[in-house]
């Protein structure tokens, strides 16, 4: 199997630069079937890139510990869950899920669009299959995931790091590589664009949902970080400012800038220059984020080490990356060149060019930041670091311009903003902005910077109500419907625009949280049991501390109550945990209580079992949960800016008035209605789990399942409920009677009349077939699908109706026409 | 639209303001807030001519840190390349900090020792850098 | 006895019958059947990954095939007449100009535009799609073979050209066809 890898990934690279050749051939001496097959080629990269990643799962899943990264990240414990997810738990496997995720983005993005920009297709690939190369080519030299032990095989594996035993595990990883991954796309066509002259929108247009979407998937993978920072790793924060999280944020800013940038090339044909650098430089930076973290080059507690010839590969692609781009740019200038000239300062242009300053001078300022040590050291011979206040200090206020210009640019004109204008738009926003300034000031938040950022919020949010409030009253006027109807068509013809305001929306609630940060409180105390500590409105007694275990960790717990004003808030349980063979690295179990209007969070440090004195930390974090529901409000509102035409075309066309509202809101009833019961399962927390004596009966914790029936088929060793308690004793006695595997088995089959107590079924020829059905009916599922899809698709498209030819007056009357239908 | 030269004047004078902007970036650093990144014995072979400057000291403790009961006071020594200094700390520590862990601490030195700021003690995870496990070795833990 | 197995070798592509990839898929799905008796692990997941891997097996076997078949040109295209598509290309574009002159109105509804630069960028988008329009209907009255042929019958008695489905002469009432 590992053999079988490593020349999937040797094959690998050489179609891609099999594809790469054919393409660039075909699209200079417009030879269609050499582009034909310079695509399928591409097309053969991705499909083989999935056998090696099935390869490499299955050698997981199988524990095939002869392959060295299988036993670096997994073992024999570990849940099936987690052996999936290290996939991406090391370098070489995270490398090679990013050439897989860009051969499958690549794949789909050229399908797509294979027939709409077809001259831009070969260039397309050629540059989407050079990316693929490179990584492959670090793979097939350097960091080989399929590299096998050469004379011993160790009989067990190491195990993932027990930190990284948790869900976000599993979900952090992928969805920040696929924004990373896709903002490759529209790299791709933008070089593209640039290699075929054809530097219109057209391109634009191909890639504007690939960006919307790696946008979105870069958000939620630098929120789940944040997120998985906060609840898991108990240092009371969630963004330290390190080289590894900066790495994220950094395309992040470029990407927000393009988003952005590309709507004033729509409207006006300007900005093309900054487009195509955005873009390019938006790339790079995904590239360089990777290769911080991965060369050791600068010093993070996230770096996965240093890699000398790595930072090398990495510094030749980097380099020549920029210079093949931007000599293409150069070349392309003549062609760049803006039709318009920015008219005036106060408009909407304006703005989006303060914004891409702004954005850039973010990502800049970020990297070079980061880049400092390593920068200082090679200049003045001293290493220099700078710590995470100094990050806060400089991005405050770069956050508060960017809050500000969120305001702004929905209000000023395109070209020039006349006086009645800016009177006309900036009334009420100005307004409700002093108004919450004054009452914020009154009530005693300092002005710098909480007051001024939730008058910046105030000014966003009633400039994005008033958008509506027009908007809807506009189409109200012009289709004569209710107000309601006219606001689900206002959202449906224009879902860009209004899918965006409502992810300015989600970026208000977020800066709530983080203006929160300003009255952080914190504190660091010794205390015995029965003490109470104040903090904030919370009254915080120690209780007790207890230890226990669950067969795969010890765990100490602290039992803390927390009261407000007299009452009895909470109860919290701060905690360590410490895993079997990692006893040197616990993990913290953080407890904490969260509101709307904060977080109380505690945590556990030091203590002493036998004198229960202990250590804690406390904190309280006001207003961060709005950071957790602002991106989610952010996820809404990119979904909406991301649906196609279709999905709306009901709210478009001509209802009956108030048929929109009617149905919408029986489905929020309906939604809302819905909820699920579930039975409570019952878990005892402090209960002591007694380890497994023998090699047969750890085995057998692990074959039969608990039979409590809430907790979801959990092994009987990981199951806290008493009937798993009860189990395990009796495995505990069979063993020590003497059983033997299958005599024990049978016992449980014949007490509960089947198979059913088994994690899995006996090994036997039809049982095997049993697995097969489910996944065979699925996949007939899937086939029925596509064959009826692909049949659907190939129906002739209803062809346009021509209107008959008449004079030019009739011709303008017909314009006007076509204009009143279209809605 | 603008001649020539009047473009040419509008980007030498962005060019001239970023470039500014950068600069101060670049001093305002240097000055005030950034740490020198030091190891022990590079600190301690002239001691005197590091007093009072942010310091991030590398080292490894030096044997069993030693807590004064009932308090969050620490005090050990931490050692490298042969030399050693006395370091004091208030606050929780990282789990991982014991005898013999390699830490970085940030903080100042003094003629009576090196002094840790809150939060100023990262000791490094002892197995493999995963993603984000580190994290945890921030002070507070 | 005969017998027609579906798995014989691939039939030239025909558009509503038998494809390449049903042979690759059908091939797929029965080495993966295969794969999973003969597998000694009996782990759902390591049996489901393995018939993934499998089935990737086969799409590698089937892009292959496209490739080649790219390479030797046999690949089917969109060969719609070149006039046809300079035609859906003008739609294309009419429709995005159309789109920005009620996206112009909105905007100076909602005061996002002055009065004069109103007027200004309108009449050049209105000019814009006059001219499209008219490119439009030169392109039609051009080349009327893209409009449908219809079977006529001649009257055998007067001569008029009648429709395929008249059953009388329009013009002598005699009967046709």
């Amino acid at each position: 199997m590992a053999s079988l890898g490593t020349f999937l990934i040797l094959a690998a690279f050489v179609t891609a630069s099999g594809a790469c050749a054919a393409c660039l051939a075909g699209a200079r001496r417009q030879n269609r079937r050499l582009v034909d097959g310079g695509v399928g080629l591409m097309h053969v990269v991705t499909a083989m890139m999935l056998v090696a990643s099935a390869v490499i799962v299955h050698a997981f899943v199988t524990e095939d510990y002869r392959i060295k990264y299988v036993q670096h990240y997994s073992d024999e414990v570990q849940p099936m869950f987690f052996k999936l997810a290290s996939y991406w738990g090391g370098l070489d496997g995270s490398i090679m899920f990013w050439v897989t995720l860009l051969a499958i983005f690549g794949s789909v993005a050229v399908y797509i669009n294979r027939e709409r920009y077809r001259l831009l297709i070969p260039w397309v690939v050629s540059v989407i299959s050079v990316v693929e190369m490179f990584f492959l080519f670090l793979m097939v030299v350097h960091n080989n995931p399929f590299e096998t032990f050469l004379t011993t095989t160790p009989a067990t594996g190491q195990g993932l790091n027990p930190l990284l035993q948790n869900y976000y595990m599993a979900i952090h990883p992928p969805m920040l590589y696929l924004g990373f991954v896709g903002m490759t796309i529209p790299f791709a066509f933008g070089m593209a664009a640039l290699a075929t002259g054809q530097l219109d929108d057209s391109w634009l247009r191909a890639v504007r949902r690939w960006t919307m979407l790696a946008w979105l998937f870069l958000t939620v993978g630098l929120t789940l970080g944040a997120l998985w920072a906060y609840e898991t790793l108990g240092w009371g924060g969630y963004w330290g400012w390190d080289p590894v999280e900066n790495a994220g944020l950094l395309p992040w800013f470029t990407a927000t800038a393009f988003l952005h940038s590309v709507m004033v090339q729509e409207r006006r044909s300007m900005l093309k220059i900054w487009n195509v650098s955005l873009v390019i430089v938006t790339f790079f930076l995904t590239i360089f984020g990777t290769f911080m973290t991965r060369s050791g080059v600068v010093q993070s507690v996230h770096a996965f080490g240093e890699d000398r010839q790595l930072a090398w590969m990495f510094t030749i692609f980097m380099i020549a990356t920029l210079v093949g781009s931007f000599s293409l740019v150069i070349y392309r200038l003549p062609l760049l060149r803006a039709r318009n000239e920015l008219d005036s300062w106060v408009s909407r242009e304006a703005a989006f060019l303060a914004n891409n300053w702004v954005l850039l001078f973010a990502a800049f300022f970020v990297l070079f930041a980061t880049m400092f040590p390593t920068l200082s050291e090679a200049v003045r011979g001293e290493r220099l670091t700078v710590a995470s206040d100094f990050f806060n200090k400089w991005m405050t206020p770069v956050g508060l311009v960017l809050l500000f210009l969120t305001g702004v640019g929905p209000l000023l004109a395109w070209k020039k903003s006349t006086l009645t204008n800016l009177r006309m738009q900036f009334l009420w926003p100005v307004a409700a902005t002093v108004a919450t300034a004054a009452a914020t000031t009154l009530v005693g938040i300092g002005f710098w910077s909480s007051g001024l950022c939730f008058a910046l919020c105030a000014f966003v949010t009633m400039t994005i109500l008033q958008e509506f409030w027009r908007g809807m009253r506009v189409r109200q006027s012009a289709t004569r419907t209710d107000l309601f109807t006219a606001l689900v068509g206002l959202v449906a013809r224009s879902r860009r625009r209004y899918g965006g305001y409502i992810v300015h929306v989600g970026i208000v609630l977020a800066f709530l949280g983080f203006a929160g940060n300003g009255s952080k409180q914190d504190l660091e105390i010794t205390l015995k049991p029965g003490q109470t500590v104040t903090l904030g409105a919370f009254n915080i007694r120690y209780v007790s501390l207890s230890v226990s275990d669950d067969g795969q960790k010890q765990i100490v717990t602290a039992h803390e109550d927390v009261a407000s004003g007299g009452k009895h808030v909470a109860d919290l349980y701060p905690g360590k945990s410490f895993f079997r063979n990692h006893e040197s690295e616990p993990v913290s179990d953080v407890a904490m209580r969260r509101s709307v209007s904060g977080d109380l969070y505690l945590v556990l440090g030091g203590y002493n079992v036998t004198t229960q004195e202990a250590e804690f930390k406390m904190f309280i974090n006001p207003l961060v949960n709005w950071i957790w529901l602002g991106v989610a409000v952010m996820i809404i509102g990119t979904v909406i800016a991301f649906m196609p035409e279709r999905t709306f075309s009901f709210a478009t066309a001509r209802v009956p008035a108030g048929a929109a509202t009617t149905s919408l809101i029986l489905l929020a009833v309906l939604v809302g209605g819905a909820t699920t019961v579930r039975a409570q399962h019952v878990e005892l927390p402090n209960a002591v789990i007694v380890p497994p004596k023998s090699p047969l009966e750890k085995e057998m914790q692990s074959r039969i399942i608990c039979m409590c029936g809430t907790c979801g088929r959990k092994k009987v060793g990981e199951c806290t409920c008493t009937d798993a308690a009860a189990m395990r004793e009796e495995i505990a006695q069979l063993t020590a009677a003497g059983k033997s595997r299958d005599e024990i088995i049978q016992y449980f089959i014949d007490k509960y009349g089947s198979q059913e107590v088994l994690s899995q079924p006996i090994d036997r020829g039809f049982n095997r077939l049993a697995w097969l059905f489910p996944y065979a009916a699925g996949l007939c599922g899937i086939l029925v699908v596509t064959g009826t899809a692909v049949r659907w698709s190939h129906r002739a498209a209803p062809a346009a109706d021509p209107a008959p030819s008449t004079a030019d007056p009739a011709l303008e009357s017909r314009l006007d026409h076509e204009l009143e239908d279209l809605d | 639209m603008a001649t020539p030269r009047q473009r040419a004047v509008r980007i030498i004078i962005t060019a001239v303001v970023l470039l500014g902007a950068f600069s101060t970036l670049f001093f305002a650093m240097a000055q005030k807030d950034a740490q020198f990144y030091k190891h022990v014995n590079e600190v301690m072979a002239s001691p005197t001519q590091w007093y009072g400057k942010n310091l991030q000291m590398h080292g490894f403790v030096d044997g069993e840190p030693e807590q004064l009961p009932h308090t969050l006071r620490y005090r050990f020594h931490i050692k490298n390349g042969g030399s050693s200094v006395l370091a004091t700390y208030e606050g929780l520590v990282p789990d991982t900090f014991k005898a013999g862990s390699e830490v970085v601490l940030t903080g100042q030195l003094q003629p009576d020792g090196f002094h840790v700021g809150p939060n100023g003690i990262m000791a490094k995870c002892p197995s493999k850098y995963t993603p984000s496990d580190g994290a945890a070795a921030r002070g507070g833990d | 006895m005969s017998s027609r197995t579906s798995t014989s070798a691939p039939a030239p592509v025909a558009d509503t019958g038998f494809r390449p990839w049903h042979l690759y898929v059908l091939l797929s799905m029965v080495a993966a059947t295969a794969a999973v008796i003969v597998s000694k692990h009996t782990h759902p997941a390591a049996l489901l990954v393995l018939s993934a891997a499998v089935m990737a097996a086969g799409a590698v076997g089937f892009t292959v095939h496209r490739a080649l078949t790219g390479f030797a040109g046999g690949l089917a295209h969109d060969d719609t007449p070149l006039r046809d598509r300079e035609r859906d290309a003008m739609l294309g574009d009419k429709a995005l100009v159309l789109r920005s002159i009620k996206e112009l109105e909105f905007d100076r509804a909602t005061g996002k535009v002055s009065e004069a630069d109103f007027h200004d960028m309108n009449a050049r988008l209105r000019a814009r799609a006059l001219t499209l329009m008219e490119a439009l209907e030169r392109q039609e009255t051009a080349a009327p073979a893209a409009a449908p042929r219809v079977q006529t019958h001649a009257c055998k008695a007067c001569g008029t050209i009648n429709d395929d489905d008249a059953k009388f002469c329009k013009q002598c009432g005699h009967k046709v066809g």
